[in-house]
């Protein structure tokens, strides 16, 4: 007969030295993973928080550790299952970390030198595109069908990489945008529409490489028409904008020449008797004549010219895409639309003119008929 | 040295001017009524979708029984030609003994976006022209075209030659291709199609901030303070009025044919090349034999003089006139110089071309189109 005292009691003492060892396990690893985050480092009060991505990845370790000790083999529960549990997990942390990673590197970057290095970030990115290809590639390529790998290669190859390249590309053009027109500003540049038109030109390059690209991406999902219209509609919206401003630009640019002009003529227009004073009336006829000269003399250059044909289009680009969203976003609601209704004119002319076309042949055919009748009469 | 910023006597005396003024203004135009325009009795004989044909209605024989239909332009309205009684140029032309007929485009709206210039040419103005022409029993008639409705009468001569007797054109744009006017050169880097695409029509609003940048100073500064000069005084108050209510009562323009009068003509000038085509005829103006007076206003802003000029090389007539008018585009209308020389020289020109017979001469080609005049029909029956 066993000794089911002795039994019992082993299994007791083996219970508790795994609950022991599991709570001991467990405050061990709070220990090491709450102690970095708080540690100071040098500065009073200054917590090192990137530290903080090792939260995660110990965490992940020690229930993975915790759970493989129990094995408790339960159907559908293997330990196996645990780890796949907590692999996936990981990639949570590996994210974090990357992306803490990255954004450390930056601040790394700016830091050192205070100037943006486009290739040292593109080396940053690179770096941070094949992790996450080998993490994607390590975590989820397995979990697929054979069928379906090509989807994690895809994902853990292309796609990170022109993510990081996007990122790159859509940051960097506005840093440089932010220093240009930082260093003007210490240079002591004078605001003028000469240096508007100019700052407006690189705030479109930065647009244009940025935003622009963003915004005229095809979109996905369910709300992808509305959403691509409504993006399209910001996109030529900014477009209009920026030419608006050039268009401004040259106006002022005017405005000021003509000030200039008119110094030259009221000079000219004094009296012999430099004391006798011009009237106001006769300033003002001054100002309004050589404001205009100058404004035409503007308007017919063929820059001009241009610039006004660039704004009109612009200006309705802005409004065909707005026009369209707006249809979009209204076309459940109980009226007809713009577009159904220019069709509806289209259709309602060529009636029209048919209708005409036709009562033409008919008078003609009803007059033919009476002439030959009264020939035939005589 | 300005004087007003030196002695404030001077300063002091202006503003006191400009108060009494103000004053006085603003009793004029609190007791003012909306200003009455086109003040010529006439009366409506032909309406077809928008468009009406009116006839002026005076009562007497007229010197030249041979009728004149005014083609005004689809931009702003016709009745510039007759804005207030004593600067009309049409009461001018009646008391000088014609017959007129004039043509109101009406307002395009959006269901007319799809209106060509083949529907105003070949069915709106010779719907007009045969129906004067079957109503009076002239074969032929006068034809005058105002600004691009001079366009319109020099394309519509060229293709229904037979149906014109006299044609005249003022300030009307047919050579586009001059940098001389600000309109031509802006045009020529529109993109007219998005444009067309976006609007349908083209609203009056977007047509006239383009003319008010022709002069900015002068049409959105100057204008006002002349005004103010004249605040006290009730006419020039009510004139300006008038005149600024036809400035700003624009029409918009029909989608399809705006396109095709500005890519055809102010891009491609295919008027001048003989390129353009209504209705998939090819516009010839060589075959516009007729008599021909060609008015343009030498400080035409909007059509200036190298725009209208050529029209006289371009026609086959032998009987052909330029005249210059010392004045602006609108100035040929209202101004009293227009009243006292203008009107005369149209209406003896006219006369002078008026057939001694009445006009009512056999018809020599009946109306292509099937409609048949009230003289051709006259002449068949004789030879029944």
């Amino acid at each position: 007969m066993q000794d089911y005292t002795a039994m019992w009691s082993d299994l007791w003492k083996r219970r508790t030295q795994m609950q022991a060892d599991i709570y001991g396990d467990w405050m061990n690893a709070w220990t090491r993973m709450i102690s970095p985050v708080w540690d100071v480092e040098g500065t009073p009060g200054r917590k090192k928080w990137t530290k903080a991505s090792d939260f995660y990845r110990q965490w992940n370790e020690y229930a993975r550790e915790m759970m493989a000790r129990l094995s408790v083999p339960t159907e559908g529960l293997s330990p196996e299952t645990y780890f796949k549990m907590f692999e996936s997990a990981d990639v949570y942390s590996q994210l974090y970390s990357m992306w803490m990673d990255m954004y450390e590197r930056y601040r790394e970057l700016l830091s050192e030198d205070k100037e943006l290095d486009f290739e040292a970030m593109s080396k940053v990115l690179d770096e941070w595109g094949e992790r996450y290809r080998a993490l994607v590639d390590k975590v989820f390529a397995p979990a697929l069908p054979e069928q379906l790998r090509w989807i994690a290669e895809l994902y853990s190859g292309e796609i990170p990489l022109m993510a990081a390249g996007m990122f790159t590309h859509f940051w960097t053009p506005w840093a440089e945008f932010s220093l240009g027109m930082m260093e003007k500003g210490l240079s002591g540049g004078k605001a003028s529409p000469e240096a508007a038109v100019e700052t407006y030109e690189e705030w479109r390059k930065a647009y244009e490489e940025s935003c622009g690209r963003m915004l005229r991406t095809p979109m996905m999902g369910y709300y992808r028409e509305a959403m691509e219209k409504y993006s399209h509609t910001m996109d030529s919206l900014t477009e209009f904008n920026i030419v608006m401003s050039e268009f401004y630009a040259s106006l002022q640019s005017a405005g000021l020449k003509s000030v200039e002009k008119l110094q030259g003529r009221l000079a000219d227009m004094q009296p012999e008797d430099a004391d006798a004073p011009v009237s106001f009336r006769e300033f003002y006829r001054l100002w309004w004549h050589t404001s205009e000269d100058i404004y035409v003399e503007l308007f017919r250059t063929d820059e001009f010219s241009r610039l006004l044909g660039q704004l009109v289009d612009k200006g309705m680009q802005f409004r065909k895409d707005f026009q369209a969203y707006v249809e979009e976003a209204t076309k459940e609601l109980p009226f007809p639309n713009r577009t159904e209704m220019d069709h509806l004119y289209k259709t309602l002319h060529g009636l029209r003119r048919e209708v005409r076309r036709l009562s033409r042949e008919l008078k003609e055919l009803k007059t033919h008929q009476a002439e030959s009748a009264e020939e035939g009469g005589l | 040295m300005i004087r007003e910023f030196t002695d404030p006597n001077f300063f002091i005396q202006e503003l006191e001017d400009i108060n009494r003024k103000l004053v006085k203004g603003a009793q004029i135009l609190g007791t003012m009524s909306d200003v009455e325009v086109e003040p010529t009795p006439k009366e409506k004989v032909l309406e077809e979708d928008k468009m009406q044909l009116y006839h002026y209605v005076t009562g007497e024989k007229p010197r030249c029984s041979v009728p004149l239909i005014i083609c005004y332009a689809l931009v702003n309205r016709q009745y510039m030609m007759d804005l207030q009684s004593d600067r009309s140029l049409i009461r001018n032309l009646l008391g000088q003994g014609l017959d007129i007929y004039i043509i109101d485009w009406g307002y395009p709206d959006h269901g007319d976006r799809y209106l060509t210039m083949e529907d105003y040419i070949d069915i709106y103005l010779n719907d007009c022209v045969d129906y004067v022409r079957e109503k009076t029993g002239h074969d032929r008639i006068n034809l005058l075209g105002v600004c691009q409705g001079g366009t319109f009468v020099a394309i519509y001569t060229a293709l229904y030659p037979e149906k014109i007797r006299n044609m005249i054109t003022m300030v009307a744009p047919v050579d586009f291709n001059t940098t001389d006017g600000l309109l031509n050169v802006w045009s020529r880097h529109m993109n007219i199609d998005n444009m067309v695409d976006t609007m349908g029509i083209i609203p009056g609003e977007f047509m006239n901030v383009g003319f008010l940048m022709l002069k900015p100073f002068q049409l959105m500064v100057d204008k006002y303070v002349g005004l103010m000069d004249n605040l006290d005084d009730p006419a020039t108050v009510a004139n300006f009025v008038r005149m600024e209510k036809w400035i700003f009562d624009s029409p918009a323009q029909a989608g399809e044919a705006y396109r095709k009068f500005l890519k055809d003509l102010y891009q491609e000038n295919k008027l001048v090349k003989g390129e353009l085509e209504i209705g998939g005829r090819r516009v010839d103006l060589k075959k516009i034999t007729i008599p021909l007076l060609n008015i343009y206003a030498t400080e035409d802003h909007l059509v200036p003089p190298a725009c209208s000029i050529p029209l006289n090389d371009l026609v086959g007539s032998d009987d052909k006139t330029l005249y210059s008018f010392p004045g602006g585009h609108i100035g040929i209308y209202v101004s009293s110089r227009s009243q006292k020389e203008l009107a005369p020289k149209v209406s003896q020109w006219l006369i002078d071309r008026c057939p001694r017979s009445g006009g009512k001469e056999k018809a020599s080609a009946a109306a292509g189109d099937g409609t048949r005049s009230k003289a051709a029909k006259e002449k068949k029956g004789k030879r029944s």
